[in-house]
């Protein structure tokens, strides 16, 4: 996974050798329990942000309590909106058009669910894998025909990832996205064959259990898999559409049909292509005729048999999530160690993701407080978003949360328009490589969608939720999100004491002694200002910070 | 001097990297300045990059007429019938039409001292190959057919392996920095291997109608929050090489703030498209060239959407009229504004598409990924009214097909590199022979460096 860069290769792993071996390692043990600095640094992985309740309920019960209440917790879910014709109907206009045929309903659902939802650890896997098994609002633009893929994530999320392979391979946004939808023997495509190898599973070249690039006798890469195997998973691919249109409920008639986007797509075994087919490995399909639908659905289960067996995916799934959840810049060794769990969880069960997120949020490599300066992630936006709120016990006088700020969708401006990824790559790629400074090469995946177009909008976004104050004025209250500061102001009469509060919850204390310096030199020209006031600035300099946006 | 960079270019242990700690600090401008004093062109010259990110069908964008029996037995009905092409007459013979939605590109092609030229089959390579190459195991391009790979090497012009930088990005570092410390790279699509250079980096703003500076602002300036964006995350206690190269964006973002603090009126009305926002933002900064100190710009733009599997008729057209239209748009400004010689647009894309469809009814049908394509250069500057490079044979499963029998979908394998293409618009820019291997590693490999479609 890690990128090939050829001629910066040396360098870059002299240099990152350098940081790892400068990193000290204060192990500390998941069983006994936990400080408040790595509680608040867990929830910051295993949550959309650490709050004043769940930092109390974790440090009370421990982390592996915690994580099997969150791993029986149900899904909160994304609504069930009803199908809607293709074409918007002449009297569907304003919201109708917004909460029918935008993204907006679930982009709602999202932040609820992020902000407010129990079930905080399944939410964030399930973006995480939503992230590497992408569909797009802008082409799957009805947010109806969107939620049962976005549910499929949070049904899985904790289950096998051959049961996630499985039903997003047969889920109808994804075969429209990806053109698996009405693909057909006499002449297929090969999008979802090459993009479920690339991006899905095994990815490019051949991987070692650690992450790390197999090489040939030169020393170069090794592909996965070649344009016949390519060939020979589109074909595997062939035959299945989307079921029947719907004729209700309404506002789906006989005259207005609505693509079935529910159902899972169904096999026509007239368009299935019935010749043997090469997969990875070597394995070959052997020619079937006559073709039925139980031996295309054998063949297709076969397919994807062939693609979760391959030594690839684990590490490569693993990679990613840990990506997602805790580095950019994971050590070999931390991904060997969930890899193998991710192969076998220990009772002999392959691709079981509870077992993998539990290794990848335990690991010590997870838990430890690292001094390596290549540790930890930049916030994606909706991460930062999302964990700056919930630290203040964020309210909303409506229910879309942030959605309708005149400041937002800020989400947008800072280039993460949530469930409108530009293309199945996602909003960013995960082997994203910045040179942070002359001589190191690090990844960065997050840094692909941070520049000067988007970087102070995390800024603005930070001071105008800060200043913003609810307007007394019931019942004509303003729609809106603000901050619910009343745990820190009353702190404000003693500059350190709230330093130090903020320092707690933003930064799990680890915030530098010049950050520490320059909000305390700040703090301290303003003679006079009201605790809130005082408060307000804190939280902003605290969250404009650099070291804020990137959680270690 | 320059014996000892290159060598250090060629054999430092850390490649690019080497350079970039070179060139850093006061060495870096006595050098290049020197260096690039005895050839570069006089006067303001910016180069506009627009990829067409997906892989634009080239196939369907400029067709051969003289042999449009095989293109429309081959096509099926991903063919365009032959009375609906644009037609167009290069100067040195044979008969071509444009897709149907591009009417103010045929317009500019087929207009006498036309600004507009056509590159054809042009495409990533290690080294020029051939069939029987490619079919013998030669050296071909890393990772072809895959979307990232193959747009990283277009950008990067580097098709052995993935870069951290692109040939935009190199060519800014080997260009003196403006006076008053503007990029020479400016963005308005975004991140991009290719503004990214080893020892520079670019700005990106958002495109039209946003003020030029909006994203380079505080809503609630504070002297603090300055302070905290622009301190080195680096040389603290508990350094984060993350938390500084973060720190590093927003900061670049406030020092070029007030830089940009104007709204230049243009002359000429641009389409509201996604590309004609971009390219008209291009257009405002380029009006500001002298005050940001700047002879040398390069600006990058994107248009999305021509991963075309399925549904290609409708969504190409669409995406070719958006792209015609904006580019025709940006040349009229650049014309009105006296600096058609000195601006130069060009498109990319990640590859071309399958002349053998993937679909069948024309409601759906489709092409998948190949390799060799055809691209525009815009400007007055541009020999125009020309195709360069050869156009391919057509012949599914020949010569020029890495696919071989019955199942061969007819991916043409390139006669003219991206090496070579990008090194003509380099020169032509000012990049000096002498930065030519620097910034163009392998074009040593090709025939040419200069495909001559520039002046």
């Amino acid at each position: 996974m890690l990128p090939a860069h050829g001629f910066l290769r040396p360098c870059r792993n002299q240099a990152v050798a350098r940081w790892f071996a400068a990193a000290s390692v204060t192990l500390a043990l998941a069983q006994a329990q936990p400080s408040s600095p790595d509680t608040i640094r867990f929830l910051e992985q295993a949550t959309f942000g650490p709050n004043a309740a769940l930092i109390a309920h974790v440090q009370a019960v421990g982390f592996e309590a915690f994580l099997s209440e969150q791993f029986a917790a149900a899904a909160s879910g994304y609504p069930d909106l009803p199908l809607q014709p293709a074409a918007v109907p002449s009297t569907c206009t304003g919201t109708c058009v917004r909460d029918n045929y935008t993204m907006y309903p679930l982009q709602v659902a999202f932040f609820k669910n992020a902000l407010t939802a129990p079930d905080q650890l399944r939410q964030r896997v399930a973006f995480a894998l939503q992230q590497i098994l992408v569909v797009s609002g802008l082409t799957i633009t009805h947010p109806s025909r969107m939620a049962p893929y976005l549910q499929v994530f949070e049904k899985d999320a904790f289950g096998n990832f051959r049961t996630l392979l499985g039903d997003i391979t047969l889920n109808p946004a994804m075969g429209t996205y990806l053109n698996m939808a009405g693909n057909n023997k006499n002449a297929y495509n090969e999008n979802y064959g090459r993009e479920i190898l690339q991006l899905f599973t095994v990815g490019l070249n051949l991987l070692n259990q650690d992450g790390s690039l197999m090489t040939d006798s030169q020393g170069n890469p090794i592909p996965t898999y070649s344009n016949t195997n390519v060939d020979g998973f589109a074909r595997v691919f062939t035959g299945w559409n989307l079921q029947a249109a719907k004729t209700s409920p309404a506002p789906c008639t006989s005259a207005t049909p609505c693509a079935d986007y529910l159902d899972p797509m169904a096999v026509n075994p007239n368009n299935h292509d019935s010749g043997a087919k090469t997969l990875l490995n070597g394995v070959t399909l052997p020619e079937h005729t006559p073709v039925t639908a139980a031996s295309a659905t054998a063949e297709l289960n076969s397919a994807l048999d062939n693609i979760f067996n391959h030594p690839n995916v684990g590490p490569f799934i693993v990679r990613n999530l840990i990506e997602h959840l805790v580095t950019s810049n994971p050590t070999p060794a931390y991904i060997s160690r969930a890899a193998a769990v991710f192969n076998n969880d220990g009772s002999g069960t392959r691709g079981n993701l509870e077992a993998v997120v539990r290794a990848i949020l335990l690991d010590p490599e997870a838990r430890t407080t690292s001094a390596s300066a290549t540790y930890g992630h930049l916030q994606e936006p909706v991460l930062f978003i999302a964990r700056f709120l919930r630290a203040f016990n964020t309210t909303s006088a409506n229910t879309d949360f942030v959605l309708s700020d005149s400041y937002l969708p800020s989400n947008l401006q800072m280039s993460q328009d949530l469930f409108r990824a530009p293309s199945v790559f996602n909003y960013y790629p995960p082997t994203y490589a910045i040179v942070p400074a002359a001589g190191i090469t690090i990844n960065g995946p997050e840094f692909s969608i941070q520049s000067t177009a988007t970087a102070l909008a995390r800024t603005n976004f930070v001071s105008e939720v800060t200043y913003r104050t609810m307007a007394a004025s019931s019942p004509n209250r303003p729609t809106g999100t603000w901050l619910d500061l009343s745990e820190f102001a009353p702190l404000a009469a003693n500059h350190a004491q709230l330093i130090d509060a903020l320092n707690t919850r933003l930064l799990h204390g680890q915030a530098s002694p010049a950050l520490i310096s320059l909000i305390t030199n700040a703090l301290a020209t303003m003679n006079g200002a009201s605790n809130l006031a005082v408060t307000q600035r804190a939280v902003y300099l605290f969250g404009s910070s650099p070291e804020y946006l990137v959680e270690r | 001097m320059k014996l000892s960079r290159r060598d250090l270019v060629r054999y430092g242990a850390c490649g690019l990297l080497g350079r970039a700690a070179f060139l850093s600090g006061f060495e870096r401008f006595s050098v290049i300045g020197a260096m690039a004093a005895p050839t570069a062109p006089a006067g303001y010259r910016a180069l506009v990059c627009i990829f067409l990110f997906g892989g634009n069908d080239a196939n369907n964008t400029v067709v051969s007429i003289d042999n449009y029996a095989a293109y429309a037995a081959k096509r099926a009905n991903l063919a365009i019938a032959q009375a609906d092409l644009l037609p167009i007459s290069p100067a040195g013979g044979g008969h071509y039409g444009l897709h149907p939605s591009m009417t103010r590109l045929q317009a500019l092609f087929q207009q006498g001292a036309s600004p507009l030229a056509v590159v054809c089959n042009v495409g990533t390579l290690t080294a020029p190959l051939d069939k029987s190459g490619y079919l013998s195991g030669a050296s071909r391009p890393y990772q072809l057919f895959s979307h990232s790979d193959q747009q990283n090497q277009w950008q990067s012009s580097i098709s052995s392996q993935d870069s951290s930088n692109g040939w935009g990005g190199r060519m800014a570092d080997a260009t003196q920095a403006s006076s008053t410390g503007f990029p020479t790279i400016c963005s308005v699509a975004g991140v991009s291997i290719f503004t990214v250079g080893s020892s520079t980096q670019p700005i990106a703003i958002a495109p039209a109608p946003t003020p030029l500076n909006q994203t380079l602002a505080l809503v609630h300036p504070d002297s603090a929050v300055q302070q905290i964006l622009t301190a080195d995350q680096n040389t603290q206690n508990n350094p984060s090489l993350l938390a500084g190269a973060a720190g590093k964006i927003s900061q670049f973002a406030l020092q070029n703030s007030a830089l940009l603090n104007s709204n230049p009126v243009l002359k000429t009305t641009f389409p509201s498209t996604p590309l004609g926002d971009q390219l008209a933002q291009v257009a405002k900064v380029i009006t500001l060239s002298s005050s940001l100190g700047l002879q040398r710009q390069i600006f990058f733009c994107s248009l999305g959407g021509f991963d075309t599997h399925t549904t290609q008729l409708v969504n190409q057209g669409n995406l070719l009229t958006q792209l015609s239209d904006a580019m025709a748009a940006f040349y009229a400004e650049t014309v009105a504004h006296g600096v058609s010689r000195q601006v130069t647009t060009f498109t990319l894309s990640d590859f071309s598409r399958t002349f053998v469809p993937a679909g069948a009814a024309s409601n759906v049908v489709g092409s998948d990924h190949a390799w060799g394509s055809h691209h525009f250069i815009l400007g007055d500057s541009v020999m125009g009214g020309k195709f360069y490079g050869a156009f391919p044979d057509l012949n599914v499963g020949g010569n020029q097909d890495t696919d071989t029998g019955s199942g061969a979908r007819g991916r043409w394998i390139p006669t003219t590199s991206v090496d070579e293409y990008a090194a003509t618009l380099a020169q032509w820019w000012g990049l000096p022979a002498s930065d030519l291997t620097t910034v163009f590693p392998n074009i040593g490999r090709f025939a040419t460096n200069n495909l001559g479609f520039l002046s």
